[in-house]
Protein backbone atom coordinates (compact mmCIF):
# COMPACT_ATOMS: atom_id res chain seq x y z
CA UNK A 1 0.00 0.00 0.00
CA UNK A 2 1.46 3.35 -1.04
CA UNK A 3 1.77 6.29 1.32
CA UNK A 4 0.51 9.76 0.40
CA UNK A 5 4.13 10.78 -0.11
CA UNK A 6 4.65 8.06 -2.70
CA UNK A 7 1.38 9.02 -4.40
CA UNK A 8 2.59 12.62 -4.57
CA UNK A 9 5.85 11.53 -6.13
CA UNK A 10 3.94 9.61 -8.80
CA UNK A 11 1.94 12.62 -9.98
CA UNK A 12 2.41 13.78 -13.57
CA UNK A 13 5.14 16.39 -13.20
CA UNK A 14 4.26 18.07 -16.47
CA UNK A 15 0.84 18.96 -15.13
CA UNK A 16 1.74 19.36 -11.47
CA UNK A 17 4.21 22.22 -11.99
CA UNK A 18 2.33 25.18 -10.39
CA UNK A 19 2.30 27.46 -13.44
CA UNK A 20 1.12 24.71 -15.78
CA UNK A 21 -1.40 23.48 -13.23
CA UNK A 22 -2.81 27.02 -13.02
CA UNK A 23 -2.92 27.31 -16.82
CA UNK A 24 -4.71 24.02 -17.34
CA UNK A 25 -7.11 24.72 -14.47
CA UNK A 26 -8.02 28.08 -16.02
CA UNK A 27 -8.36 26.67 -19.53
CA UNK A 28 -10.53 23.79 -18.32
CA UNK A 29 -13.10 26.33 -17.10
CA UNK A 30 -13.59 28.09 -20.43
CA UNK A 31 -13.70 27.49 -24.18
CA UNK A 32 -10.54 29.48 -24.90
CA UNK A 33 -8.50 32.35 -23.53
CA UNK A 34 -6.10 34.81 -25.06
CA UNK A 35 -2.50 35.34 -24.01
CA UNK A 36 -3.22 38.47 -21.98
CA UNK A 37 -5.99 36.90 -19.93
CA UNK A 38 -3.81 33.91 -19.08
CA UNK A 39 -1.03 36.26 -18.06
CA UNK A 40 -3.43 38.12 -15.74
CA UNK A 41 -4.90 34.90 -14.35
CA UNK A 42 -1.55 33.30 -13.54
CA UNK A 43 0.67 36.32 -12.89
CA UNK A 44 3.39 34.89 -15.14
CA UNK A 45 5.69 37.03 -17.24
CA UNK A 46 5.32 36.96 -21.03
CA UNK A 47 8.43 34.83 -21.46
CA UNK A 48 7.59 32.33 -18.75
CA UNK A 49 4.01 32.02 -19.99
CA UNK A 50 5.21 31.33 -23.54
CA UNK A 51 7.59 28.64 -22.30
CA UNK A 52 4.92 26.90 -20.21
CA UNK A 53 2.37 27.02 -23.01
CA UNK A 54 4.91 25.58 -25.45
CA UNK A 55 5.52 22.64 -23.13
CA UNK A 56 1.81 22.02 -22.81
CA UNK A 57 1.36 22.26 -26.56
CA UNK A 58 4.21 19.80 -27.18
CA UNK A 59 2.45 17.35 -24.86
CA UNK A 60 -0.80 17.79 -26.77
CA UNK A 61 -2.63 19.31 -23.81
CA UNK A 62 -3.39 22.71 -25.37
CA UNK A 63 -3.82 24.16 -28.85
CA UNK A 64 -2.30 27.55 -29.61
CA UNK A 65 -3.72 29.57 -32.49
CA UNK A 66 -2.14 32.78 -33.65
CA UNK A 67 -4.37 35.04 -35.67
CA UNK A 68 -5.01 38.66 -36.48
CA UNK A 69 -7.97 40.46 -34.96
CA UNK A 70 -8.55 43.96 -36.34
CA UNK A 71 -5.02 43.89 -37.76
CA UNK A 72 -3.53 43.11 -34.35
CA UNK A 73 -1.87 39.79 -33.50
CA UNK A 74 -3.90 37.67 -31.10
CA UNK A 75 -2.93 34.36 -29.54
CA UNK A 76 -5.83 32.10 -28.54
CA UNK A 77 -5.21 29.11 -26.33
CA UNK A 78 -7.62 26.23 -25.98
CA UNK A 79 -7.37 23.08 -23.91
CA UNK A 80 -7.53 19.86 -25.92
CA UNK A 81 -9.70 16.87 -25.08
CA UNK A 82 -6.57 15.11 -23.84
CA UNK A 83 -5.74 18.15 -21.70
CA UNK A 84 -9.24 18.35 -20.26
CA UNK A 85 -9.18 14.70 -19.27
CA UNK A 86 -5.68 15.00 -17.85
CA UNK A 87 -6.40 18.01 -15.63
CA UNK A 88 -9.64 16.52 -14.38
CA UNK A 89 -7.86 13.27 -13.49
CA UNK A 90 -5.02 15.22 -11.89
CA UNK A 91 -7.36 17.10 -9.56
CA UNK A 92 -9.12 13.85 -8.67
CA UNK A 93 -5.75 12.36 -7.79
CA UNK A 94 -4.88 15.39 -5.66
CA UNK A 95 -8.18 15.17 -3.79
CA UNK A 96 -7.65 11.45 -3.21
CA UNK A 97 -4.13 12.08 -1.95
CA UNK A 98 -5.44 14.70 0.44
CA UNK A 99 -8.07 12.32 1.80
CA UNK A 100 -5.49 9.54 2.16
CA UNK A 101 -3.09 11.94 3.85
CA UNK A 102 -5.75 12.96 6.37
CA UNK A 103 -6.55 9.30 7.05
CA UNK A 104 -2.84 8.42 7.25
CA UNK A 105 -2.29 11.20 9.76
CA UNK A 106 -5.21 9.96 11.89
CA UNK A 107 -3.89 6.40 11.89
CA UNK A 108 -0.22 7.19 12.53
CA UNK B 1 -3.09 25.54 -2.42
CA UNK B 2 -6.53 24.54 -3.62
CA UNK B 3 -7.96 27.99 -2.82
CA UNK B 4 -5.69 29.72 -5.34
CA UNK B 5 -6.61 27.26 -8.08
CA UNK B 6 -10.29 27.40 -7.11
CA UNK B 7 -10.13 31.15 -7.53
CA UNK B 8 -8.38 30.86 -10.90
CA UNK B 9 -11.00 28.39 -12.10
CA UNK B 10 -13.85 30.60 -10.90
CA UNK B 11 -12.45 33.78 -12.46
CA UNK B 12 -11.71 32.04 -15.78
CA UNK B 13 -15.26 30.64 -15.91
CA UNK B 14 -16.79 34.05 -15.15
CA UNK B 15 -14.29 36.44 -16.70
CA UNK B 16 -16.78 38.77 -18.38
CA UNK B 17 -19.29 38.57 -15.56
CA UNK B 18 -16.72 39.80 -13.04
CA UNK B 19 -15.78 42.87 -15.09
CA UNK B 20 -17.95 45.10 -12.96
CA UNK B 21 -17.36 48.45 -14.64
CA UNK B 22 -19.42 47.20 -17.60
CA UNK B 23 -22.47 47.41 -15.34
CA UNK B 24 -21.91 51.00 -14.28
CA UNK B 25 -23.36 52.60 -17.46
CA UNK B 26 -26.34 50.27 -17.16
CA UNK B 27 -26.90 51.32 -13.56
CA UNK B 28 -26.54 55.00 -14.46
CA UNK B 29 -29.11 54.60 -17.22
CA UNK B 30 -31.56 52.92 -14.84
CA UNK B 31 -31.16 55.73 -12.30
CA UNK B 32 -31.58 58.38 -14.99
CA UNK B 33 -34.72 56.77 -16.41
CA UNK B 34 -36.16 56.49 -12.89
CA UNK B 35 -35.56 60.16 -12.19
CA UNK B 36 -36.96 61.07 -15.59
CA UNK B 37 -40.06 58.93 -14.96
CA UNK B 38 -40.72 60.77 -11.69
CA UNK B 39 -41.28 64.03 -13.57
CA UNK B 40 -42.53 62.86 -16.95
CA UNK B 41 -45.75 60.90 -17.35
CA UNK B 42 -48.26 59.93 -19.95
CA UNK B 43 -48.23 59.34 -23.72
CA UNK B 44 -47.14 62.92 -24.51
CA UNK B 45 -43.89 62.73 -22.53
CA UNK B 46 -40.82 63.75 -24.51
CA UNK B 47 -38.55 60.72 -24.89
CA UNK B 48 -35.50 62.62 -26.19
CA UNK B 49 -33.67 62.58 -22.86
CA UNK B 50 -34.05 58.85 -22.16
CA UNK B 51 -33.14 57.99 -25.74
CA UNK B 52 -30.00 60.12 -25.56
CA UNK B 53 -29.17 58.58 -22.19
CA UNK B 54 -29.56 55.10 -23.68
CA UNK B 55 -27.19 55.98 -26.50
CA UNK B 56 -24.71 57.41 -24.01
CA UNK B 57 -24.93 54.32 -21.83
CA UNK B 58 -24.40 52.06 -24.84
CA UNK B 59 -21.30 54.04 -25.81
CA UNK B 60 -19.92 53.87 -22.25
CA UNK B 61 -20.67 50.13 -22.13
CA UNK B 62 -18.69 49.63 -25.34
CA UNK B 63 -15.80 51.76 -24.06
CA UNK B 64 -15.55 49.85 -20.77
CA UNK B 65 -15.60 46.63 -22.78
CA UNK B 66 -12.63 47.84 -24.81
CA UNK B 67 -10.82 48.83 -21.62
CA UNK B 68 -11.25 45.35 -20.19
CA UNK B 69 -10.20 43.69 -23.45
CA UNK B 70 -6.98 45.72 -23.49
CA UNK B 71 -6.20 45.47 -19.77
CA UNK B 72 -7.43 41.97 -18.97
CA UNK B 73 -7.70 40.12 -22.26
CA UNK B 74 -10.56 37.91 -23.36
CA UNK B 75 -11.84 34.58 -22.19
CA UNK B 76 -14.47 32.80 -24.24
CA UNK B 77 -17.14 30.90 -22.31
CA UNK B 78 -17.95 27.29 -23.06
CA UNK B 79 -20.96 26.59 -25.28
CA UNK B 80 -22.79 25.19 -22.28
CA UNK B 81 -22.23 28.42 -20.29
CA UNK B 82 -23.37 30.57 -23.22
CA UNK B 83 -26.51 28.50 -23.73
CA UNK B 84 -27.46 28.66 -20.06
CA UNK B 85 -26.90 32.41 -20.02
CA UNK B 86 -29.05 32.84 -23.13
CA UNK B 87 -31.91 30.78 -21.70
CA UNK B 88 -31.69 32.61 -18.40
CA UNK B 89 -31.82 36.03 -20.07
CA UNK B 90 -34.90 35.01 -22.10
CA UNK B 91 -36.73 33.62 -19.08
CA UNK B 92 -36.04 36.64 -16.90
CA UNK B 93 -36.86 39.10 -19.67
CA UNK B 94 -40.29 37.51 -20.01
CA UNK B 95 -40.75 37.47 -16.25
CA UNK B 96 -39.71 41.12 -16.06
CA UNK B 97 -42.33 42.10 -18.64
CA UNK B 98 -44.98 40.20 -16.73
CA UNK B 99 -43.85 41.80 -13.49
CA UNK B 100 -43.96 45.27 -15.04
CA UNK B 101 -47.54 44.61 -16.14
CA UNK B 102 -48.41 43.34 -12.67
CA UNK B 103 -46.98 46.44 -11.00
CA UNK B 104 -48.71 48.77 -13.42
CA UNK B 105 -52.09 47.04 -13.64
CA UNK B 106 -52.67 45.61 -10.18
CA UNK B 107 -52.01 47.10 -6.78
CA UNK B 108 -50.06 44.42 -4.98
CA UNK B 109 -48.11 45.06 -1.79
CA UNK B 110 -44.78 43.89 -3.27
CA UNK B 111 -42.80 45.28 -6.17
CA UNK B 112 -42.96 42.43 -8.70
CA UNK B 113 -40.31 43.94 -10.97
CA UNK B 114 -37.88 44.31 -8.06
CA UNK B 115 -38.57 40.73 -6.99
CA UNK B 116 -37.87 39.41 -10.49
CA UNK B 117 -34.67 41.44 -10.65
CA UNK B 118 -33.56 40.04 -7.29
CA UNK B 119 -34.33 36.52 -8.52
CA UNK B 120 -32.30 37.16 -11.70
CA UNK B 121 -29.34 38.38 -9.66
CA UNK B 122 -29.56 35.36 -7.40
CA UNK B 123 -29.82 32.96 -10.35
CA UNK B 124 -26.75 34.63 -11.87
CA UNK B 125 -24.92 34.22 -8.56
CA UNK B 126 -25.96 30.57 -8.28
CA UNK B 127 -24.91 29.74 -11.83
CA UNK B 128 -21.57 31.59 -11.50
CA UNK B 129 -20.59 29.85 -8.26
CA UNK B 130 -21.44 26.31 -9.38
CA UNK B 131 -17.83 25.15 -9.00
CA UNK B 132 -17.18 26.98 -5.72
CA UNK B 133 -20.35 26.30 -3.71
CA UNK B 134 -18.71 26.21 -0.30
CA UNK B 135 -17.00 29.56 -0.78
CA UNK B 136 -19.72 31.08 -2.98
CA UNK B 137 -20.58 34.11 -0.88
CA UNK B 138 -16.97 34.99 -0.05
CA UNK B 139 -15.80 34.58 -3.64
CA UNK B 140 -18.65 36.47 -5.35
CA UNK B 141 -20.36 38.58 -2.68
CA UNK B 142 -21.58 41.56 -4.70
CA UNK B 143 -24.29 39.71 -6.63
CA UNK B 144 -25.55 37.94 -3.51
CA UNK B 145 -25.69 41.14 -1.44
CA UNK B 146 -27.36 43.04 -4.27
CA UNK B 147 -30.00 40.32 -4.67
CA UNK B 148 -30.83 40.33 -0.96
CA UNK B 149 -30.99 44.13 -0.81
CA UNK B 150 -33.32 44.45 -3.79
CA UNK B 151 -35.53 41.62 -2.56
CA UNK B 152 -35.86 43.27 0.84
CA UNK B 153 -36.88 46.67 -0.52
CA UNK B 154 -39.32 44.97 -2.90
CA UNK B 155 -41.19 43.14 -0.15
CA UNK B 156 -41.00 45.75 2.65
CA UNK B 157 -44.49 47.08 1.77
CA UNK B 158 -45.93 43.72 2.87
CA UNK B 159 -44.95 44.72 6.39
CA UNK B 160 -46.55 48.13 6.00
CA UNK B 161 -43.27 49.93 5.32
CA UNK B 162 -43.70 52.41 2.47
CA UNK B 163 -40.01 53.31 2.61
CA UNK B 164 -40.05 55.38 -0.61
CA UNK B 165 -42.30 57.98 0.99
CA UNK B 166 -39.55 58.79 3.49
CA UNK B 167 -37.52 60.03 0.51
CA UNK B 168 -40.38 62.12 -0.83
CA UNK B 169 -41.11 59.70 -3.68
CA UNK B 170 -44.64 58.85 -4.74
CA UNK B 171 -44.15 55.73 -6.81
CA UNK B 172 -42.96 52.44 -5.32
CA UNK B 173 -41.95 50.98 -8.70
CA UNK B 174 -39.90 54.03 -9.72
CA UNK B 175 -38.23 54.06 -6.31
CA UNK B 176 -37.31 50.39 -6.53
CA UNK B 177 -36.01 50.95 -10.05
CA UNK B 178 -33.82 53.79 -8.79
CA UNK B 179 -32.42 51.61 -6.01
CA UNK B 180 -31.76 48.85 -8.55
CA UNK B 181 -29.73 51.33 -10.61
CA UNK B 182 -27.71 52.46 -7.59
CA UNK B 183 -27.11 48.87 -6.51
CA UNK B 184 -25.96 47.95 -10.03
CA UNK B 185 -23.44 50.81 -9.96
CA UNK B 186 -22.11 49.94 -6.50
CA UNK B 187 -21.94 46.20 -7.23
CA UNK B 188 -20.14 46.94 -10.48
CA UNK B 189 -17.50 49.10 -8.82
CA UNK B 190 -17.10 46.54 -6.02
CA UNK B 191 -16.69 43.76 -8.57
CA UNK B 192 -14.10 45.74 -10.50
CA UNK B 193 -12.02 46.47 -7.39
CA UNK B 194 -12.14 42.77 -6.48
CA UNK B 195 -11.02 41.52 -9.88
CA UNK B 196 -8.19 44.07 -10.04
CA UNK B 197 -6.98 42.88 -6.64
CA UNK B 198 -7.47 39.20 -7.51
CA UNK B 199 -5.54 39.27 -10.77
CA UNK B 200 -1.81 39.88 -10.34
CA UNK B 201 -0.16 42.34 -12.72
CA UNK B 202 2.65 39.91 -13.51
CA UNK B 203 6.10 38.73 -12.56
CA UNK B 204 8.85 41.33 -12.24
Amino acid sequence: MTTPFEELANLDKLIHEPSRLALLTALSACDSADFLSLRRLTGLSDGNLSVQLSKLEEAGLVNIQKQFVAKKPSTQIKITKKGGTAIQRHWEQLNTIKQNADAWEDNS
Amino acid sequence: MQNRYTQIQFIAANYSRLQGLREVPVGMLVVFVSVWAMYNHGPTADLTAPLLATAGAALLYWLTGRYYDRAFGRVKQTRQQRNREFISSIVFSVLALLAFWLDAAIQIPVCALGSVFAAALFENFWRATESVRKEAISIFPENFVAAILILVISILPVFGLSWWQAFGMKSQVVSVFMVIGIVIILAGVWGHVRIVRALPVGEA
